[in-house]
């Protein structure tokens, strides 16, 4: 700001007026203490003068009035008279009182109110009268040289004299003090204002050409003079601080405006004593308002906002800071958002000024909003709880493929101890032998490229024993996408392989014999189908069905009905080949697979061995049974259409001619719209004939 | 001689009338006059003095004659006498000017009336003051000499000066006309010297130191009379009697005899005598109402050779005070 105070006094006048009235009062004492020496003095000399008068005329008059010199002594006497201006001189001859016959002569000089000196002749009223006016007064004998009393003189001074010496003085010296002050006030009015306000002027001037700070753009002029050329020194030193701190202050202030905005930190001042309070906008901000929605501003803003519970916990910390316990204050709050959530902020701050009594007068602080950051917390909270309590082995695995952490699960899973584990290469997680060749690539391979792998993998333990586990590896990324590390998670899945064995087992075999069962048939049935066309070898298909298993089960119950079921099973699959399946579809319906046969008469030795085994006697626990079994074979390949299911239609309908032929033997399927497979596929020596075996 | 015996008689007479009565009548008559004298033992006062007293008979006064014997005390003394005498008038040639304005004063104090013959006063409380002109006589006797200087073909040399003390006024002017005559016949001045107790060895000396101090001095000018002789002598005892002039102011008797013989070259004589008469007639025009001049210079008479002859008869009345015989 340059408001220029036109109402203020003028230095230089203040500076002539003082200057003056000092000189004045000074030499107004000066002229007082001038006035009293004077007075002092003048009566001194007064007084010395009547004296020296007297001694001198005592002295010089003798000679001339033992010669009768009257003239020249009168002389003499006008002369001391006239010379120092006494009031009266008056000499008494007693030699020439005694020529005269009076007791003395008498002459003198009596000044008049004129200052004209007349004689004095004789002592008359008139002259006494007067002579007793004067001021001072002496007299001295008149000694001759033989020591004779010649005479007496008188020498009277007046007052007016010294009234008219001191007036005088002092109007002199109210003329010098006149003369002087006037001279001096307009000397120093004239150096003051060349030398010194000249050079203000010249400073202000310089100080006004200032930028829009009010910092002046061009230094203060250098002076001739040294004080002020210190004084201008000064100011540039002093301006070019400013500058610097200027420069500083606003590099510091772009700082912390940087700082604040980085951080997204609201900012407040606290008057403790008063409860004034000052926010930044993002001060509200985070709290999704604007600072005039929050208007009127306060303490009472915070303390509406905040959270009860944490307010409570924040006047406490207060309380700790203020009595110096903590050196700052620092909070995490809730406040309550203008979309009705809460927000989490972090509320820091310290007393910055104390009052004399040690009370906190005014307090600076941040909110930051910490929201996030709690969520995250909580997350990880949360996280740590499954880390810790999940029955799934978890491994934390760094970007290089190094074990950071391992779960108590992975320590229980695999009798690794932690220690163990951690530090060291994952690479012995993927190197069971159990995994198919190429499994630890593929796995690498859906990490770089999914960054999750999940699968089936096994785990080995301590023990070297390894065991089934269903596992996911997630790669976590930063937000720059780099892989940080990586989170494995695994849980033991060996008692569902074992009971997805099971399951396999009841699905896909007969409870009772333990052959395949239909299901199971079908699934190699088709494989069969899909192997032979692919080979081009021929599948025979044998739907078997026992002959008098009914009168068996019948005459000697379920059990040995089911015995017997066991006992065929078993001697089917002592004659049949490896690749060749036997299924119980049910009762005593079975169905043999009879793959990679060269032509369709390759199978017949083998039906002739089941014919045979079938019928043979069966020793049950407690009888000896007799069956047989009709045999109904289809073969394979066919036409494209022929699928599993048809053939074994084929087959049974092949087995039903069978018993409709007479039991224990085999039929051929060559049905009526498929005569072109029998002619090719059922031997000709063979398409009519069925072999009847005994039973 | 005979003035020195009356001169004697007179000055005793009036110490004992001093001393005893306050006046001696000399002549007892109706008006009178006292003549306050500084001391008749001089020739001058003396010849002065028979003037007054000789215009006084002719106007008629009777005269009071005091001689002072050059003592101030007598001087008061007899004044105060006078003035108790209640003389109508007072005539004085004081001892000196101071004295006279002592007397004047007490005179004025008793309305009485004072002439002045010679010796001047420093105040003015006086009728008329008489006196010799001495700037004209000085320069008449300069002339004198240059002139004798002239003819004697001596321009070339230069003229010593003996001289009265020069506070005086009369001694003053003397030297002025003197040198002012001298100045205008380009003679050149050997020096100055002034007496101050007036013996005769001062004269001699101060003769002495301008001869050998100057030795183409032609000429000693006296401004006193009374040690002439000093003087001569030295020029004398110098071996120089005829190579250097002298000539001087004033005049004694025998001044008449030495011009004439050469001895002096002439002198500058004052007429006391007619300076006493004039006193007594300003006294007596004053008392009988007239107007009188305030200041009256009487005429120095230049003597030489060449004039002795003719002004002696007025040398002899107004300079010696020797009346014809009958009057």
């Amino acid at each position: 700001m340059a408001a220029t105070n036109h109402g203020a006094p003028s230095l230089l006048t203040r500076t002539t007026l003082i200057v003056v009235v000092v000189i004045l009062v000074v030499f107004a004492f000066h002229a007082l203490y001038v006035y009293s020496s004077e007075r002092s003095e003048i009566i001194n000399d007064t007084e010395l003068d009547v004296a020296e008068s007297l001694k001198r005329l005592s002295k010089s008059l003798a000679p001339f009035i033992e010669s009768y010199a009257v003239n020249e002594y009168e002389n003499l006497i006008t002369t001391e008279a006239a010379l120092k201006r006494h009031f009266a001189v008056v000499i008494e001859d007693f030699e020439m009182g005694e020529i005269l016959g009076q007791p003395y002569y008498l002459f003198g000089q009596l000044r008049k109110d004129g200052g004209e000196y007349v004689d004095v002749q004789t002592r008359d009223a008139s002259v006494t009268e007067q002579l007793n006016q004067a001021f001072y007064a002496g007299s001295a004998p008149i000694i001759g040289s033989s020591g004779k009393v010649l005479g007496e003189v008188w020498v009277y001074a007046s007052d007016d004299v010294l009234i008219k010496k001191l007036d005088k003085a002092l109007l002199e010296e109210l003329f010098t003090v006149l003369v002087l002050a006037g001279t001096l006030s307009l000397l120093l009015t004239v150096i003051l204002r060349r030398y010194f306000f000249n050079s203000i002027l010249g400073i202000d001037a310089a100080l006004k050409n200032s930028d829009q700070e009010g910092i002046p753009k061009a230094p203060v002029p250098s002076f001739r003079y040294r004080e002020l050329a210190v004084l201008s020194n000064s100011i540039n030193t002093m301006l070019d601080s400013i500058k610097r701190s200027r420069e500083n202050l606003k590099i510091e202030r772009r700082r912390l405006r940087n700082t604040i905005i980085g951080t997204r930190s609201g900012i407040w001042e606290w008057n403790v004593q008063t409860g004034e309070t000052v926010f930044n906008e993002r001060w509200a901000e985070i709290l999704g308002y604007s600072l005039e929605e929050l208007a009127p501003i306060s303490i009472d803003t915070w303390m509406t906002l905040a959270h009860p519970e944490d307010l409570q916990r924040s006047s406490k910390l207060l309380d700790r800071h203020f009595r110096g316990e903590l050196n700052y204050y620092e909070c995490e709050a809730r406040m309550r958002h203008k979309n009705g959530h809460w927000v989490w902020i972090l509320d820091r701050g310290s007393v910055q000024s104390w009052g004399e009594q040690g009370q906190p007068l005014v307090m600076y602080g941040t909110h930051q909003d910490i929201t996030e950051r709690k969520q995250a917390e909580a997350s990880l909270s949360m996280a740590a709880g499954v880390f810790r309590h999940a029955r799934e082995g978890i491994v934390l695995t760094s970007a290089e493929g190094i074990i950071l952490d391992v779960n108590s699960a992975f320590c229980t899973l695999t009798g690794y101890a932690r220690s163990e584990a951690v530090n060291q290469s994952y690479e012995f997680m993927l190197a069971s032998e159990q995994h198919k060749q190429g499994f630890r690539k593929q796995v690498l391979s859906s990490l770089e490229n999914e960054g999750v792998w999940s699968g089936e993998c096994w785990i080995p333990c301590r023990n070297r024993s390894v065991f089934p586990s269903l596992m996911t590896i997630a790669a976590v990324s930063n937000n720059d996408n780099e892989i940080e590390h990586y989170v494995t998670l695994f849980a033991d899945i060996s008692h569902l392989k074992q009971n997805e064995d099971q399951l396999r087992q009841i699905a896909h075999y007969d409870a009772l014999t333990g052959l395949p069962n239909r299901l199971l048939l079908s699934e190699r049935l088709r494989h069969a189908v899909s192997t032979t066309r692919r080979h081009g070898d021929v599948l025979a298909v044998v739907f078997m069905d026992l002959d008098g298993f009914k009168a068996i089960n019948d005459t000697y119950g379920h059990a040995s009905g089911d015995e017997l079921l066991i006992v065929v099973a078993r001697r089917m699959q002592a004659i049949l080949r490896e690749c060749d399946t036997v299924a119980r579809l049910g009762g005593d319906e079975f169905v043999v697979l009879l793959p990679e046969l060269s032509s369709g008469t390759d199978c017949k030795p083998i039906l002739t061995r089941l014919l045979a085994t079938l019928s043979a006697p069966v020793d049950l626990a407690e009888h000896s049974v007799h069956v047989s079994a009709s045999l109904g074979v289809t073969l394979y390949p066919q036409a494209p259409d022929v699928d599993a299911e048809i053939l074994l239609r084929q087959a049974d309908m092949a087995m039903y001619q069978a018993k409709q032929r007479g039991k224990n033997q085999v039929r051929f399927f060559n049905g009526m719209d498929t005569s072109a497979f029998n002619s090719r596929l059922v031997p000709p020596s063979s398409s009519d004939q069925s072999e009847k075996q005994p039973g | 001689m005979k003035l020195q015996v009356r001169r004697a008689i007179q000055t005793v007479s009036l110490v004992l009338l001093m001393l005893t009565t306050p006046v001696l009548e000399v002549v007892a008559q109706e008006k009178r006059i006292a003549y306050l004298v500084s001391d008749l033992r001089i020739p001058f006062w003396d010849i002065m003095a028979r003037g007054i007293t000789h215009k006084a008979d002719e106007l008629g006064y009777d005269v009071l004659v005091y001689s002072a014997e050059n003592v101030a005390k007598y001087e008061l003394a007899f004044t105060v006498s006078a003035i108790r005498e209640g003389v109508d008038g007072i005539l004085i040639s004081p001892t000196n000017s101071s004295a006279a304005a002592t007397i004047l004063k007490l005179a004025e104090r008793a309305n009485i009336p004072v002439v002045i013959s010679d010796i001047g006063a420093k105040t003015d409380n006086y009728v008329s003051y008489i006196e010799s002109d001495n700037f004209q006589g000085a320069y008449d006797l300069g002339n004198m000499l240059a002139e004798a200087l002239h003819n004697n073909g001596w321009m070339n040399g230069s003229v010593g000066i003996i001289a009265i003390p020069q506070k005086r006024a009369n001694g003053k002017a003397r030297t002025e006309g003197f040198l002012q005559a001298l100045e205008e016949h380009g003679v050149k001045s050997a020096g100055l010297y002034q007496q101050s107790d007036f013996s005769y060895r001062e004269t001699y000396e101060f003769t002495r130191r301008l001869i050998e101090d100057n030795p183409i001095l032609r000429a000693v000018w006296l401004q006193g009379s009374d040690r002439y002789q000093a003087a001569l002598d030295a020029i004398s005892e110098a071996g120089r009697t005829d190579e250097i002039l002298l000539i001087s102011f004033d005049a004694e008797p025998e001044f008449v005899h030495m011009i004439e013989q050469g001895t002096l070259l002439g002198a500058g004589m004052q007429q006391p005598f007619l300076m006493g008469e004039k006193a007594v007639e300003t006294m007596h025009r004053h008392l009988t109402g007239q107007t009188v001049a305030k200041l009256q210079q009487l005429p120095v008479l230049p003597v030489s050779q060449d004039n002795l002859q003719q002004l002696l008869p007025v040398i002899y009345r107004n300079v010696l005070g020797k009346l014809p015989e009958g009057n």
